[in-house]
């Protein structure tokens, strides 16, 4: 059963180390969205 | 007029609802479906409504067996429809788990008995999906309409008696499922895939037993357990600790260490992967891990 983790408030500063520790974790799916206050909501889906 | 149609069936609920001496079950399909290849939109309306009244057994649990289903591709230019209705010992037959051994007679009846008090179970279902596609060399949907809605109401009756620990309430079981599926790329292979149960009693319970059934809720489930987990961002000294060990170069994960940080993470009890530890866990939760680890 996959497992999503959602990290709603990430400084844009910090999205592409999240990004990458995620990637590097074993993410099989990474949604990044921006938020309004210019922070972003990263969605990282890990398999089982 | 959703509103009115709701309470127009409410309001015919109750008047029914007054006989416990005549079960009644109601089923009544709309389909329409249209495709213009001028145009080339497609329209597809699908509207069902599901009745049962009649009597309930509260001190037994009990309702009696109907069973209602309908499934439909509501291809555009192929559609094809499969429906079910049955009462009595055939909705029984038809909704077995299992391939039932042909009865010689009729079967043994559940306890109809004892008070009988009025139940109500019905729901209402209306979908309508608009597409309109492209006319270019490769046509893809460009356009869509969608609307859904659905309603669905029972009335269980208890006994009249007060409940006791010796004496509990029971409830008649009754069921009813949609799944639907909007598919197709084109006009010619645009579809509105859709599955209904409707049941009641032993019927339920029955169906309530069968895998493709309970395989939605399973499939809910997990859908659910997949987005439990939101956490905050939560990055700081310990995390960078963490990551340069699970990372040293910045950009490999040296395996090793990953494996004596996920067993530092077990030891701690802590949940998650390496990512959650470093992103959202507690500074508390990370220390630990750090004091575990030949940092």
């Amino acid at each position: 059963m996959p497992r999503e983790v959602t990290i709603p408030d990430v400084p844009a500063s910090g999205v592409e180390r999240v990004t990458r520790d995620a990637r590097a974790d074993g993410a099989t799916k990474l949604v990044e969205t921006k938020n309004e206050d210019g922070t972003w909501t990263v969605v990282a889906t890990f398999p089982d | 007029m959703k509103y009115f149609r709701t309470i127009a069936a409410l309001t015919s609920f109750v008047l029914l609802a007054a006989c416990t001496d005549y079960a009644t079950f109601v089923t009544a399909t709309d389909i329409g479906i249209s495709a213009d290849a001028n145009t080339q939109n497609v329209n597809i309306g699908y509207s069902r409504t599901e009745l049962f009244t009649g009597p309930g057994y509260p001190e037994q649990g009990e309702a009696p067996r109907a069973v209602g289903f309908i499934a439909s591709d509501l291809h555009v230019f192929q559609p094809h429809i499969t429906q079910l209705y049955a009462t009595g010992d055939a909705a029984e037959l038809v909704t077995f788990p299992t391939k039932p051994t042909p009865p010689t007679g009729p079967l043994e009846s559940p306890p109809y008995y004892g008070q009988r008090r009025p139940l109500v179970f019905g729901t209402g279902a209306n979908v309508g999906v608009k597409i309109g596609f492209g006319a270019g060399t490769a046509p893809v949907p460009t356009s869509i309409k969608f609307g859904y809605n659905r309603e669905e109401v029972s009335i269980i009756p208890m006994r009249r008696e007060v409940p006791t620990a010796t004496s509990q309430d029971r409830y008649a079981p009754v069921l009813a499922s949609m799944n639907m599926n909007l598919g197709g790329s084109t006009q010619a292979d645009t579809n509105l895939g859709i599955t209904q149960f409707f049941a009641t009693g032993s019927a339920a319970r029955n169906l309530a037993l069968r895998d493709d059934i309970r395989a939605y809720f399973k499939v809910q489930a997990a859908e659910a357990v997949k987005s439990a987990v939101v956490g905050k961002y939560s990055y700081d000294d310990s995390s960078k600790k963490i990551e340069a060990f699970w990372m040293p170069g910045g950009n490999n994960v040296n395996q090793t260490n990953a494996n004596k940080i996920r067993s530092c993470m077990a030891q701690n009890k802590i949940d998650g992967n390496i990512y959650e530890l470093i992103n959202i866990k507690l500074q508390t939760e990370r220390e630990k891990v750090i004091s575990c680890l030949p940092i």
